[in-house]
This record gives structure tokens, C-alpha cells and sequence, in this order.
């Protein structure tokens, strides 16, 4: 048994999504840490998998904090150079089109082992292009590996806009980073300030499409990272498939993520059990209030067909 | 005395034809038509008074072996309409793209072929494999430069609508690299499979099925509208070239025939070599061996491509409609593909002629068959790969 599999622990299936472990880690490279969200899990495995072959192009979003006309909002691009990966690394809270780079990245970059981070929509969108790949033709056998994140809701660039200029009172253009955590919205400034709002305040603004999603930690991925149920400058990491497991025991071996068992930190896997209960619970609660009104149950279409 | 024979549907070839033969009584054909039975689509009807783009993109689904040759003399006939200027990378990109599928659509046909000169099982699956290996790559430069394999969409008016990587510009070299060393071992094999079947069969690969009609091309590699005098081509009903005599052939080919200076001509693989490197044509055998010559030239020329492309520069140009008449011109696998093309102010099309490539040679075909024995006819026609 390798070091990450002792410490692996299992969660609940229903809540969280088949899986082989959880655990919580972060990078042990501090140019990742210094640009990642919270342990760089994301940004060390696309580096990895660029510089050992494992992938040959990865999708991921970057955004320019100091653009002129949209600072922050973020576009999806194909990275197939290491180096250029911290550049995507931080979490963008809104909407990035991923997928919409996927057949390009197979196309015009030519790449044959694809690795991508996306939401848990995205991620599930993807498994379903590999299953009938109607306008994929020649993607589904080039993806190698999906990232997903832990995702409770997400946010139109005008929401998130109207959330950090009106509610907390701060220039887009003078944001260094957000997040969310710990029941608020937090907003750093370049210049030190920290400005927060309860997570409650910020409801008005998120997608209508997130009210009928049921998937937390991105239940289709090869791996899921996230902040939640980790302490600061660590990251929840759930492991599903045989091959992300095999890729995070090499990263381990050669010591570059640093893992501990989650039941050792706190808030813990708890909190995130929690909180998926909650999103599946809210959000199912809002599918069964459209079924009485005629609307068709996402992902279930079918069968009313 | 003649005895009427038919071959329909024919087969191992692209399209639907068939072959009406008059033969003497040791078999011997005395007048052959090859009838082309595809279905009328009605593309250059439905070209009219429909914008440039849009035509521009339906005309590769005349083909779904050859989309990327109809796409590109679209292109072509629209930019001269307009009096558009791809930028240099685009034009390099359009070469590209459509090499790469004239690779795949050569090898294709030596798919086809293959029963006719193979006999041995194990033979034609080792063959069959390695072909088949070769159109992957080839498949591959049309996927990443077009952007899709089958009607590549990057194929614009103005150039391309995307440049490559330089990551995928490096796979790609490599890639074709791969299938130079694959082609050249098919190349030996066709040569061989096409020279044991001459002599099996006691024929001449100088004069089996040779013709005296002309030859026809325009570039080597992708279609030069100024080498193609279109005074001198007419295009004339089935009924008027085979005569009242032979209506009922006549009217069961569908499209017309295209003559230069009155006769037909051949285009295709052995033309291109003809007319530009001043080979003898030989018999009709001789062009499997020279479209597969064909195929290594085309390899080649992708790997120079490459070399010389800049994956920064522009492929698009801009452009404002405006009224014109462009011919664009495209060596197609199987030969000349002509589109033309008149647009009004607003670039919406008034009229739009196409003479696609195998149209050519359907009158050729007949005269390489006439004269050699009916056990031959099919044979000789796949030669074509029409």
C-alpha cells in the first residue's frame, strides 16, 4: 500500500460520488502554492502530466485581473507548455466555457491525451460527448484525464461584478483574489484589504441553471479537488479512477504533494458530506417544484420521451 | 455483329455508373459507354440566390471522399469574384488541407482495386492494414487543419479560418513522416501487384488501354485557373455527344460532358504527370502506379508545407461582397475540379457552374476500353477512379 492509499479514507458514495479515497494534500512547490487557491492540487497534476508526457495539452481558464474593459473574467484556453499552467492557476468565480475548447484542443493543437478542470456540469458534459460524441468526432478516445472542482453555485460575470463592486464595496480591476469559505464571500484587494460578505447575500446572484444541479464534487471526474473540509492552503482531494490514483501516488513518491488523512484536520470530510447533502437536498426540493409546473427533470428527459 | 452487353451497377469505385458495352464475337469491345447513374442533386441550381458563404460550404457535400477539393475551388471562384487575397499562411493551410486529403482518397482506391489484382488472402490484409494506416494520417492533416475531417470547416473564403499549433505543426511533420515510410513500401507493392497482373494476363503495360485523347492539368499540387483556357471547354448534353442513335444510353447518364477543343480529355494522377513532368502516358495501367507515385509527391509537398508555414501568420482575409464572375480551379485526387462562380453586389450567387473532376474522364474511360477484351472493362474503369 502506498503512502496515499494509508491514508486514504472512504466517504459516503451517495453524497460524494463513487470513489477509491479522500484525503487532503497540497503542493510542496512554493511557486504553486503562491499562485494556487488553495493547494495547488490542480495546477502540480496538469505540470506533472505536461512534463512527464502523461498529457500533451490540458484545458484550464486564465483570466487578466487588470484588463481594461472585463478584468477577471475568464476565457478557456489549451495549455501545452508547463510553464504556462500557473498563468490558469486561481479559482475564477464564474462562468468559463471549458468545454468549449475541447475539440480544439484535439484539432488545431493536435493533442491526443487531453487532461481538463471543469465544474461538475462540465466534467459530466464530457463523459456524455465520450459516450455519443455527436459534433466530438475523434475527441472521446484523446481525453486522459478530468479534473473536476467542488462547486455549489456559480455566478454570471455580471453577478460576481455587482457582488464585489456593490456588496463588498471594491474595483473588479483591484481584486487579487476571492473566495468562499466559512459561510462568506471574501474579496482581497492588491493593496492588503480584505472585504467579506455572508455566503446568504450573494444568492441573488447566481445562475438559474445551478438551482437543478445535484452534483457537489463533480461525481464523473477522475479526481475532484476542492477547498472545502480542508484547512487553509490545503485541499480536499478525491480520488475515483485506478489512473488519477496512480498518478497522485507517483506525485507522493517523488515528493511533490504533501498528504494527510482528512480525518486528522479540521472541518473535515464532514463538512463536505454536509454541504452535498445540502446542495442535493435545495436543489432537488427546486426540480420537484418545476416537474409540478410540466418542466422536464434534468439529465431525465429521456425517459418521458 | 454486335452483341450489347451491361455492367450495372459497376462496383469498387466512387459514385454510381454503369457500363454498356458492344462487343465483337470473340468479345472483343467495339464502342463502350460508361454512364454515370448518380442521382442529380441540383447544386449549381441550388447555388442561386444564395450568399457566397453559404455555397462556398454546401458544395463539399457533392462529395463525401473529395469534400475538401469542392470547398477549395469554391473558395477559390468567390476570392476571384471578389477580387479576395488569401494571406500567404491561408493559401499554405488550403494546399495542406487538401493534400492531406488526396492522400487519404489515393490510398482509398488502391483499397478498391486490390481484388482485382490480389488474390492471395494474406497479401491483401497486410496491404489492407498499412493502407488503411496511411489514410489515418491523412485523415489526421485534414482533422487538424480543417478542422474536421469530413467538409473541413476552416475552409473559407479568404483562406482559413484558423492557423495550427506549433505543437500540432511538429506532430504533423512527424506523422507524415510516418506515412512516407508507409507509402513507400505500398508504392512498391502496387508496382509489383500491377506489373505480376500485366504479365499474368499476357498484356502490354504500354498499350493495354491506351487512348490518343489529351491531357489535362493545371499545377501538381493544388489548381492554376490561368492554365485552364475555359474558351476552349464546352459542355455538351449526353444526347448531342452520343448521338440519337444511342439515345437510350444517353439518357441514362445523368450531368453532361465536358469536351476541350471539341474532344475529351483526361485529368487526374497521370495527366498531372503528363503535362508537367513530360512522363509518357503508357497504358491505362500505368495510372495506379502514378497516382501512387502521386501520393509519395503529395506527402512530400505537406512536409515542405509545413517547413515553410508561419503557425503566427494570418490565414484570413477580410472582405466586403461585390459584384464578379471568378473561375477557381483545383487539382482534385481524381482530376480538374471547376467551379464557377457570379456574384451580385450584396454577394449573393446569380449563377454557379461546376465541372467536377471525375466528369472528365467518364468519355476517356470508353476509349481506353474500346478495343480490349469486356473481361477487361471493369478493370480498365477502376483504373480511373472515377
Amino acid at each position: 500500500m502506498s503512502e496515499l492509499e494509508e491514508v486514504m479514507v472512504k466517504g459516503d458514495e451517495e453524497l460524494l460520488g463513487e470513489h477509491l479515497g479522500v484525503f487532503t494534500a497540497r503542493s510542496t512547490e512554493r511557486r504553486i502554492l503562491k499562485a494556487a487557491q488553495d493547494g495547488g492540487i490542480v495546477s502540480a497534476v496538469m505540470i506533472y502530466g505536461l512534463e512527464e508526457g502523461k498529457f500533451d495539452g490540458v484545458i484550464a481558464s486564465v483570466t487578466d485581473p487588470d484588463d481594461p474593459e472585463e478584468p477577471w473574467k475568464p476565457r478557456p484556453v489549451v495549455i501545452t507548455d508547463p510553464d504556462e499552467v500557473l498563468e490558469a492557476a486561481g479559482t475564477k468565480y464564474t462562468y468559463c466555457p471549458n468545454v468549449s475548447v475541447l475539440k480544439e484542443a484535439v484539432r488545431r493543437y493536435g493533442c491526443e491525451r487531453v487532461a481538463m478542470v471543469g465544474t461538475p456540469c462540465q466534467i459530466r458534459a464530457v463523459r456524455k460527448a465520450q459516450l455519443l460524441p455527436v459534433g466530438m468526432r475523434h475527441v472521446p478516445d484523446k481525453i486522459e484525464l478530468l479534473i473536476g472542482i467542488i462547486c455549489m453555485e456559480n455566478f454570471p460575470y455580471e453577478g460576481l461584478k455587482t457582488m464585489v463592486e456593490q456588496l463588498c464595496g471594491v474595483w473588479m480591476r483591484e481584486v487579487a483574489k476571492m473566495d468562499i469559505g466559512k459561510g462568506k464571500f471574501w474579496v482581497y484587494t492588491d493593496d492588503g484589504e480584505v472585504k467579506t460578505i455572508p455566503i446568504d447575500e450573494t444568492h441573488p446572484f447566481e445562475g438559474e441553471p445551478c438551482h437543478v444541479c445535484t452534483d457537489y464534487c463533480a461525481e464523473l471526474s477522475d479526481l475532484t479537488a476542492g477547498s472545502v473540509g480542508s484547512p487553509d492552503g490545503w485541499s480536499t482531494v478525491i480520488v475515483r479512477t485506478e489512473k488519477a490514483l496512480e498518478l497522485l501516488n507517483e506525485m507522493v513518491e517523488q515528493g511533490l504533494l504533501e498528504v494527510k488523512s482528512i480525518e486528522e484536520v479540521k472541518p473535515g470530510l464532514g463538512l463536505v458530506e454536509k454541504l452535498a447533502q445540502a446542495k442535493k437536498s435545495k436543489n432537488q426540493k427546486e426540480i420537484e417544484e418545476r416537474k409540478e409546473l410540466g418542466l422536464p427533470e434534468p439529465g431525465k428527459v429521456h425517459e418521458q420521451l | 455483329m454486335s452483341e450489347r452487353a451491361e455492367i450495372q451497377p459497376t462496383t469498387r469505385h466512387e459514385g454510381h455508373a454503369k457500363l454498356v458495352l458492344y462487343v465483337d464475337d470473340e468479345g472483343y469491345v467495339e464502342r463502350a459507354f460508361y454512364l454515370n447513374t448518380s442521382a442529380i442533386r441540383g447544386f449549381e441550381a441550388m447555388a442561386k440566390g444564395r450568399p457566397a458563404e453559404f455555397v462556398q460550404v454546401a458544395v463539399m457535400r457533392i462529395c463525401g471522399i473529395c469534400q475538401a477539393t469542392h470547398g477549395t475551388a469554391s473558395a477559390e471562384a468567390f476570392e476571384r469574384a471578389m477580387g479576395i487575397e488569401p494571406p500567404r499562411d491561408g493559401r499554405l493551410l488550403r494546399e495542406l488541407c487538401a493534400l492531406g486529403n488526396r492522400i487519404q482518397s489515393h490510398v482509398l482506391h488502391q483499397l478498391l482495386v486490390l481484388d482485382d489484382f490480389v488474390e492471395d488472402e494474406k497479401e491483401k490484409v497486410e496491404a489492407v492494414k498499412r493502407i488503411q494506416q496511411i489514410r489515418k494520417i491523412g485523415q489526421y492533416v485534414v482533422d487538424v487543419v480543417g478542422g474536421e475531417g469530413i467538409h473541413p470547416p476552416n475552409i473559407r473564403i479568404g483562406g482559413m479560418a484558423e492557423n495550427i499549433s506549433e505543437s500540432a505543426r511538429k506532430r504533423l511533420y512527424r506523422r507524415l513522416r510516418e506515412a512516407r515510410e508507409l507509402m513507400e513500401e505500398q508504392h512498391e507493392f502496387m508496382k509489383e501487384v500491377v506489373e505480376r497482373f500485366a504479365e499474368e494476363n499476357d498484356l502490354d503495360m504500354d498499350e493495354f488501354g491506351r487512348h490518343d485523347q489529351p491531357f489535362l492539368a493545371t499545377h501538381p499540387t493544388y489548381g492554376d485557373p490561368d492554365r485552364l483556357d475555359l474558351d476552349r471547354v464546352v459542355e455538351v448534353l449526353p444526347i448531342e455527344y452520343y448521338g440519337e442513335e444511342h439515345k437510350e444510353e444517353a439518357y441514362e447518364h445523368n450531368g453532361q460532358i465536358p469536351l476541350y477543343d471539341g474532344v475529351p480529355v483526361e485529368v487526374g494522377p497521370r495527366s498531372r504527370y503528363v503535362v508537367f513532368d513530360g512522363v509518357d502516358p503508357r497504358g491505362v495501367l500505368y495510372i495506379h502506379i502514378l497516382r501512387s507515385q502521386e501520393t509519395l509527391a503529395a506527402i512530400d509537398r505537406c512536409l515542405n508545407i509545413l517547413e515553410e508555414l508561419n503557425t503566427s501568420g494570418k490565414t484570413l482575409a477580410e472582405w466586403e461582397p461585390r459584384a464578379g464572375t471568378g473561375v477557381g480551379v483545383h487539382e482534385a485526387p481524381r482530376g480538374t475540379n471547376v467551379h464557377i462562380a457570379r456574384v451580385n453586389e450584396k454577394g449573393i450567387v446569380e449563377d454557379y457552374r461546376i465541372i467536377a473532376a471525375s466528369t472528365w474522364n467518364f468519355p476517356v474511360v470508353e476509349k481506353a476500353i474500346e478495343g480490349e477484351h469486356q473481361d477487361y472493362a471493369e478493370v480498365i474503369m477502376r483504373c480511373y477512379d472515377i
